[in-house]
């Protein structure tokens, strides 16, 4: 069972505390520390600091200052200082101005100052004493080179390794005596590790490029059989290498630990075989503990300091550690103490998708893993902490149609009727796909709008009506209602080529096939699709009279078109894409037979406009109106909260729609900031789905100005010459300066004035339907240049 | 007539209650999942998952320092990306908007934010095989630490992206031009006065901008873990409107339901429990000039039914489901009733756990190369 398992990665520590955290405060900043062999003192040392300190149960006191004598100068700091081995009373340090220093705290004299060796050219970084060979001291300097000096002689320095101001040596190290009594590696700001076999100074025995820059710091695994150096840069990592094959040029690279800044120095954790200290040049002040089996996270993390931390030195115990930073501080952290960083970090994601998806990453945790004997046992903690690892699972409901997080949306949104028929039919037909969705309540509710907006007397008929089979504008038979429009399309177009006034044909044609009463509706819905269809006609341009004119001149000058030539009603625009320019919906008040043949329609229409001056028209119908309108204002306020309280549900999808379909039933009765967030927000969701035609239906019905003008936000598109590179300025299909008709159609040869498609290859294109036409029996260039077209 | 209208006025409040009974019967339905487990190949543990607007896409971020996007392709996630983001855990990941282009956000324990972009072009390549590349577009460097949570704002804001850090402070950045994604400029930079752990934008387009903000501070004495701020259009600065005096504990993520033009917020806040909040705005919208807004604050709900602690909360686009995921490696689904009380309507669970197990006990011989656990320690 996963349930409340603890996340915590402990280290065992034997909590009987015998060493407490504390720090003492040197007042400069400190560059290293070293401790004697029992751990009873430390020195530390800086640039204006030097002293050795006691390391007492539960302070730290002042020992010795050694920055005392006669001239204090610049071997009285240091960059590094190591302890003894096995003498108490000798130091070395490495200073700054290339002198080796060795300290000899016996010396009754103020300054402690035994030798100073001056073979260095330049500062020294590094100094190290042998292992086992106590008496030599290694030091590494910026001058390039490494030297062994002996420290019972005054001479110089027994053996010298490189070349002077070839490359500055930033760290040097003894192989620890058991995998390499001879060897020592030093590190190089080019990046590169050398090893020598300290009696052969002539050539190096291994050189390798380790790191990207230059190395801060090195240090030899003193585990015996792990013969496994650890190098640290500038380059962010610390990287451990396998020594042990001492034939290979470039040993083989164990491990890459990244940090966030370049790491300063780096320090083995004792009895640990992956464990690793390290902390950094800038930005983390903390020292962190890393686990090789799980290069990312600190194992844990120290925190105190308040500026780098320069210097690491633990104790055999392997629980505790000193450290002295630039902030002056040299502090003993307790590994009780320490901050586990895995234990903080969040285990488990989880995202919702649009379309229902839920993805979740989480932790795998293996509490148990059966041994072979079938007896399970405690996977250990540290363990746990290397082999954390997140499981990715995508989530989708069960049952593909039964959507749990966003139920049916998407059908719906398409299905939905917005525009095109009337009130009643399309709230007739949302309930009928709400109930296909098994949205019973959202059935309902569209359901009550369709009868408290529709027409009361012949409720009857209409329920007939939308049940016929062939009838006009009973949604189920979108199929042939758009033939029938388009029948009364061409009619339309007919009677405009005759010269007739379009309104009269349309009425001719559409009344001649209806009598009953109840298609009045259907039939002002057509005339809202078939108007916008011409006045788009007749801005074909999208633009103002200019560029009519513009066209004009063009058919005079060039005599190329006329307008039959092309046949417009071929490429009809989808009427959904652009908003009519005029309120189309008075139309349906002034049309004459709607006037005189439905009485049922007046009060919907009027309700909403009471002091529109069609009351006076409408003398007889007045009486029965006035009870009607009263009722139906009445039941709009309480649809208006219906509204409102699917918004607040969140059901944005039903909220709108009805707000679509209601149209001006509801634009007074609800807050238009309201309205608009709503709008927005169902136009933000439907761009989820990709379903911009419906966006754009909801953007068009909208009586919100702001929503409206969405869709007409950028929709120019300007067109250069492709001769002479200039925008077309008058027409998008003519170049003012070359007189030149740009866009031909490569099949017909005329400028294509809508839909474009053209090759991304060849540049040649044409009317979207000649192409289409082409691509049926070829599918190489029109225009005869022989590359095999691709249209998208 | 008037007697027909009366009807159907009682239908249309039977209508309202009815809905009661339908939610009440939702709980009785046992709503099946199916998990499509993915391997991952992330080295670490994986902290975010992030879809991006479409749903189409989806973003992990992990401790290993790699960011990874997953294209649906014919119902399946192919990995079509991965690359090193930091050099650090990698604590979040979020899309911004696509109208900007196919840009990620990102933040990290190496206390920066970066800014990707994916660079078209590559679309055509078919086959998966060829992975696309994802160019660094900036990187945030103010903070001094952790950088903990990232967000982009809503979309009507334009491109503003908002980072929060351990440090207490929240900072805002802005794309002035959104044409070029390699200059955001730090418009706004406030204190939070405690340790940071989430961000959250609100979404309403009828209030001003406001983002909440959570702690993951252990102290309880520090007060309330969550806080909100406001920009106010008059100091033209964020301000501090609201503090959550309930939450003590330390809470690990916020989250605003997306707003889809409530009147309220809604809040969603992982702590030691679940906690939900709605947040009434006490002034009259529309007055956005004058003093910040005031909020009539009510608990929703509380449930500890992780036992444990919550790490993540993420609502549905409408914001009428929330996904809860805790320390129990469950994750729970959430919805509420009519009378806006929360139930929990499913626990997804990972089934493969179980034969996560056997696998591991399959594994163990080999695993046993390495030293015994003890010497670990």
């Amino acid at each position: 069972m996963l349930s409340n398992v603890s996340k915590k990665v402990h280290d065992k520590v034997s909590s009987d505390g015998n060493y407490k955290s504390m720090a003492y405060n040197c007042e400069s900043p400190l560059n290293s520390l070293a401790v004697n062999k029992d751990f009873t003192q430390v020195v530390v040392a800086g640039r204006s600091v030097f002293k050795i300190l006691n390391i007492k149960e539960d302070c730290f006191t002042e020992n010795v200052n050694l920055r005392v004598g006669r001239h204090i100068n610049l071997t009285y700091s240091a960059a590094d200082v190591a302890w003894h081995p096995s003498d108490e009373n000798v130091l070395a340090s490495a200073a700054t101005n290339g002198c080796v220093v060795l300290w000899n705290l016996c010396k009754s004299a103020k300054s402690k100052q035994a030798n100073i060796f001056q073979e260095h050219k330049r500062s020294v970084n590094r100094v190290a004493f042998h292992g086992s060979e106590h008496n030599q001291l290694l030091s590494a300097s910026q001058d390039g080179m490494v030297m062994i000096h002996d420290i019972r002689t005054k001479a110089g320095p027994i053996f010298k390794f490189g070349s002077l101001g070839s490359d500055s040596a930033k760290d040097a190290q003894f192989c620890p005596a058991n995998s390499g009594y001879f060897v020592f590696a030093a590190a190089y700001e080019s990046g590169t590790v050398q090893t020598w076999d300290m009696r052969r100074p002539d050539r190096a025995e291994k050189v390798f490029m380790a790191h990207n820059g230059p190395i801060f710091s090195l240090d030899w695994h003193s585990a015996d059989k792990t013969p496994w150096l650890a190098t640290a840069g500038r380059d962010k990592t610390i990287k451990i290498w396998d020594m042990s094959r001492m034939d290979k040029p470039q040993p083989p690279l164990l491990h890459v630990i990244t940090n966030i800044a370049s790491v300063g120095f780096i320090r083995w954790r004792p009895n640990r075989k992956n464990h690793i200290s390290s902390c950094s040049l800038l930005l983390d002040h903390s020292v962190n503990v890393w686990d090789l089996g799980r290069p990312y996270i600190p194992f844990a993390s120290f925190e105190g300091h308040i500026d780098v931390t320069t210097c690491i030195e633990w104790r055999d115990d392997c629980h505790t550690f000193l450290s002295c930073g630039r902030d002056g501080n040299i502090i003993q952290h307790v590994f009780a103490d320490a901050k586990r960083p895995a234990d903080k970090i969040n285990p488990i994601g989880v995202d919702i998708s649009s379309n229902g998806y839920i993805g979740v990453a989480s932790i795998i945790k293996k509490e148990h893993i059966n041994s072979s004997s079938g007896k399970s046992k405690k996977i250990s903690k540290s363990r746990q902490f290397t082999e954390a690892h997140s499981g990715l699972h995508v989530y989708s409901d069960w049952d593909e149609a039964q959507k749990t997080i966003m139920p049916s949306f998407e059908e719906i949104a398409l299905q939905y009727k917005l525009e095109g028929a009337s009130l009643v039919d399309m709230c007739k037909h949302n309930a009928k796909i709400a109930a296909k969705f098994k949205k019973s309540q959202i059935a309902q509710m569209w359901n009550m709008l369709a009868t408290i907006y529709g027409p009361f007397i012949n409720s009857q008929a209409q329920q007939s009506h939308i049940n016929r089979p062939l009838g006009l504008t009973s949604p189920q038979h979108e199929k042939q209602d758009h033939s029938e429009l388009a029948a009364v399309k061409s009619a339309l177009k007919r009677g405009r080529d005759k010269g007739k006034n379009k309104l009269d044909a349309h009425v001719d044609v559409t009344s001649g096939s209806n009598d009953d009463s109840s298609d009045v509706e259907g039939e002002s819905s057509e005339i809202e699709k078939n108007i916008p269809e011409k006045t788009l006609e007749a801005n074909f341009l999208f633009g103002d009279g200019g560029e009519d004119e513009a066209n004009k001149d063009f058919y005079n000058a060039g005599g190329i078109l006329s307008e039959d030539d092309y046949n417009w009603s071929i490429q009809p625009l989808p009427s959904e894409g652009f908003q009519s320019r005029h309120d189309l919906n008075t139309m349906i008040g002034t049309h004459p037979i709607m006037m005189e043949s439905d009485l049922t329609l007046v009060p919907m229409v009027d309700s909403i406009h009471p002091h529109e001056d069609l009351d006076q028209n409408c003398e007889p119908t007045l009486v029965v109106k006035s009870t009607l309108e009263h009722d139906a204002m009445d039941s709009s306020t309480s649809v208006a909260d219906l509204i409102k309280s699917l918004a607040e549900e969140g059901d944005i999808q039903t909220c709108v729609s009805m707000l679509v379909v209601l149209g001006d039933h509801m634009k007074a009765l609800i807050d238009e900031t309201y309205q608009e967030s709503w709008f927005y927000s169902y136009i933000d969701l439907l761009g989820r789905y990709e379903l911009w035609t419906v966006a754009n239906v909801v953007m068009k019905q909208s009586k919100l100005a702001s929503i409206c003008s969405l869709n007409q936000e950028s929709t120019v598109v300007h067109t250069m010459c492709s001769k002479c590179s200039r925008a077309c300025e008058r027409a998008a299909w003519l170049c003012d300066k070359c007189k030149r008709v740009t866009n031909l159609c490569s099949i017909c040869h005329h400028p294509v004035k809508g839909d474009m498609v053209w090759c991304q290859g060849c540049c040649h294109g044409g009317h979207i339907d000649h192409i289409e036409q082409w691509l049926t029996f070829s599918d190489r260039c029109p225009a005869g240049c022989d590359h095999v077209c691709e249209f998208f | 007539m008037l007697l027909s209208i009366t009807v159907l006025f009682r239908i249309l409040s039977w209508l309202k209650t009815s809905l009661f009974l339908q939610d009440k019967y939702w709980c009785h339905f046992y709503i099946m999942f199916v998990a499509k487990s993915i391997s991952s190949e992330h080295k670490d543990i994986i902290h975010d998952v992030s879809f991006d607007y479409h749903g189409t896409r989806m973003a992990t971020c992990s401790s290993d320092h790699t960011v990874k996007v997953w294209d649906l392709e014919k119902g399946e996630w192919h990995c079509t990306a991965s690359w090193k983001t930091h050099s650090g855990s990698v604590w979040r990941v979020t899309w911004a908007h696509p109208d900007f282009g196919q840009v990620l956000a990102t933040c990290s324990f190496d206390r920066t934010a970066a800014v990707w972009e994916e660079l078209s072009g590559d679309v055509g390549t078919k086959g998966g095989s060829s992975s696309n590349t994802w160019i660094k577009r900036t990187s945030l460097v103010d903070s001094r630490t952790s950088v903990t949570d990232v967000g982009f704002a809503p979309k009507h804001l334009g491109l503003q992206l908002a980072t929060c850090s351990e440090d207490g402070i929240v900072r805002i950045y802005e794309a002035v031009d959104v044409m070029n994604l390699s200059n955001w400029q730090l418009q706004y930079e406030f204190n939070c006065n405690f340790k940071l752990s989430c961000l959250s934008w609100n979404t309403s387009r009828m209030h001003p901008p406001m983002i909440a903000v959570g702690s993951d501070e252990p102290s309880p004495a520090a007060g309330g873990k969550v806080q909100i701020y406001e920009y106010s259009e008059t100091n033209r600065k964020w301000q501090k409107v609201e503090i959550i005096y309930t939450v003590t504990d330390p809470v690990h993520d916020v989250r605003f339901a997306p707003n889809m033009g409530r009147s309220y917020h809604l809040l969603a806040i992982a702590s030691n429990d679940l906690v939900i909040l709605t947040l009434k705005n006490l002034r009259k919208e529309g007055g956005n000039a004058g003093g910040p807004s005031r909020f009539e604050i009510r608990q929703t709900g509380s449930f500890d039914d992780h036992q444990s602690v919550v790490w993540r909360v993420s609502w549905n686009i409408t914001g009428t489901i929330l996904a809860s995921s805790g320390d129990d490696g469950a994750v729970r689904l959430w919805k509420a009733n009519y009378l806006d009380s929360w139930k929990c309507i499913a626990v997804l669970q990972s089934e493969t756990y179980a034969s996560d197990i056997e696998k591991t006990a399959f594994l163990a011989p080999s695993i046993a190369s390495t030293p015994t656990p003890g010497s670990y320690r």
